[in-house]
């Protein structure tokens, strides 16, 4: 059966800026995420440069990652940033308490990571600790991070060779208070939040923006709280909301599962519109200019992990199901770009929805990494309102960037129907030229892996027509498609 | 995200019973010799974790080695 999507695209009237960060990735210590997805040591076989894998890096770079997350996640809340810095041989070791426990060499600490951020392009966000951390440490975090010649802790990054300090874009101040970062009420870690920001000291040339911990899914009250009682120091409200198909005990399977999964998946996957609109309607009280953003700083796919693997390690495999959700959420991130001013996929590799998968030397990209490549052409863009009249399955977000090229991307959610869309582009007098690009795929479950990582791959995409301000395509059922007008 | 079940998996018996429920669902077994050749090198392996867990793929080396068609992630002899 065919269905039929018809949109209205307002060409003229361009809205907010698309914050690239919204775009943004979350790396935690946390099964072979870090340790083998990332960082291997600068003695290993695998090709690499200064102990970091250079597919992986050089994978990254395509993608543009605009920002990334680190160390934790609930990682972060007993990570103490001293135990990884200075001779790796001498680097304290610890137990990973929340995932798997394994020892945590601290091989991969403060340098490691910002080498990684400087390698790829992204701008770094750290999570400070709060839950077993003390306020002095955090502070002194942040003055080796950014403090220039004659502070101690700047001498302290010298010694470790890094004379030059980093630049500090982005830190968070605690993580998931309200359970594994110290299992805190709102108004306890208000007030806690207002003390240790305040030692989150402006060392460097311009101000560190401050990231305050937010809520889990819809506990509204924790933002009424947070806004109420703490909005005025800070400049970010994280919320946390992942997409599960069944319940937190059975998850569901990764690849082989049901129709009704699919549904269920994408469904879920749908909420996080109406979580982003009902915690910005609270915050628009407080803070109605939207100076304050809502950072979706983990979101992502979560299912029972692979079959033989380690559940601490949660690995999970990603199919075209997982490009859905990543288009789907990233057009909700679009669409409220005027609060939401950075999200970060959990997680970047080996993980939960990543974007990278890795065995040995081997690894591949996952359908949500080419979502991601496809819609890096929406970062600082400035949002077109889009209004649907009939959306027929269809999920869509529209931006223009400063060249003038439009970028549309849809989503067909149906399993089996493809679609008939029919966009009318308001405004229009210049835009002469359509191209697409799509990702799609045959069966539900379709997936890239070691022996076949090229299964799910964007292709150029030419069933299209545009003619008298109108776009028509026929969109084939899962698939998500970017076009570029110019 | 917080996952709760940590000193569950470190327990030897409960790692042997996840194995063994996974392992049902699995055909292609390898023989009892293999399967013991194979732990028998994931053993002596830097890369082991807990006795039980592979560091470079993230499998139950006695899962792992049970599938005739795995091969070891780093190609140590199997």
């Amino acid at each position: 059966m065919t269905k039929k999507g018809i949109a209205t695209v307002h060409m003229d009237e361009p809205g907010a800026t698309i914050n690239p960060a919204i775009y943004g990735h979350f790396a935690e210590h946390l099964g072979r995420c870090i340790y083998e997805g990332i960082w291997v040591g600068e003695n290993s076989p695998i090709p690499n440069k200064k102990g970091l894998r250079t597919d992986v890096v050089n994978a990254l770079k395509e993608l543009q990652v605009p920002v990334l997350r680190w160390p934790g996640g609930c990682f972060a809340d007993e990570y103490h940033w001293k135990d990884g810095i200075g001779p790796k041989e001498e680097r304290k070791k610890m137990v990973n308490t929340h995932w798997g426990g394994t020892v945590e060499t601290n091989e991969f600490g403060t340098h490691e990571f910002m080498t990684l951020c400087e390698e790829i392009g992204a701008a770094p966000y750290i999570n400070g600790n709060v839950g077993s951390g003390e306020v002095l440490e955090m502070q002194e975090w942040v003055e080796y991070l950014t403090a220039t010649k004659g502070s101690p802790m700047a001498e302290e990054r010298a010694k470790n060779g890094r004379v030059t300090p980093w630049e500090l874009p982005y830190f968070g101040v605690g993580n998931e208070s309200w359970g594994c970062g110290g299992n805190m009420r709102p108004e306890y870690y208000a007030d806690l939040y207002r003390r240790y920001q305040t030692y989150v000291r402006k060392y460097g040339k311009k101000p560190v923006y401050k990231i305050a911990c937010g809520a889990n899914v819809d506990d509204y009250n924790w933002t009424e709280v947070l806004m109420k009682q703490a909005s005025a120091f800070m400049d970010g409200l994280s919320m946390h909301y992942y997409t599960v198909p069944g319940k937190w005990e059975k998850k569901g399977a990764a690849t082989g599962f049901s129709e009704q999964e699919w549904d269920e998946t994408l469904t879920k996957a749908m909420y996080m519109d109406e979580l982003i609109t009902k915690h910005s309607a609270i915050m628009d009280q407080y803070d109605p200019g939207r100076r304050i953003g809502l950072i979706v700083d983990e979101w992502g796919t979560w299912y029972d992990v692979e079959r033989g693997t380690n559940p601490g390690f949660l690995y999970q495999q990603n199919t075209i199901r997982d490009a859905l959700v990543a288009g789907i959420t990233l057009n909700i991130f679009n669409n409220h770009a005027e609060r939401v001013h950075m999200a970060n996929l959990a997680q970047t590799i080996n993980v939960l929805q990543s974007v990278l998968l890795t065995e040995g030397e081997k690894m591949v990209k996952t359908p949500t990494y080419h979502v991601f490549n496809l819609y890096k052409v929406h970062q600082g863009a400035a949002l077109l309102p889009l209004h649907v009249t009939n959306g027929g399955g269809l999920h869509m977000s529209a931006s223009i960037n400063k060249q003038g090229k439009a970028h549309i991307s849809v989503c067909n959610l149906s399993q089996y129907d493809e679609n008939e869309l029919q966009l009318d582009l308001r405004g229009v007098i210049d835009k002469k030229k359509v191209a697409a690009t799509i990702l799609s795929a045959d069966v539900r479950d379709a997936h890239n892996t070691f022996e076949q990582p090229n299964r799910v791959t964007p292709k150029s995409f030419t069933d299209l027509v545009l003619e008298n301000n109108q776009l028509s395509a026929t969109l084939p059922p899962m698939s998500v498609t970017v076009f570029a007008l110019s | 995200m917080s996952c709760k079940k940590c000193p569950e998996l470190r327990n030897k018996r409960v790692v042997k019973e996840i194995i063994q429920e996974q392992l049902v669902l699995e055909s292609d077994l390898a023989s009892d010799t293999v399967f013991a050749s194979r732990l028998a090198i994931c053993a002596s392996c830097e890369h082991l974790i807990d006795r039980h867990t592979c560091a470079i793929c993230g499998c139950y080396v006695e899962f792992r080695a049970r599938l005739a068609y795995k091969r070891c992630p780093l190609k140590k002899g199997w």
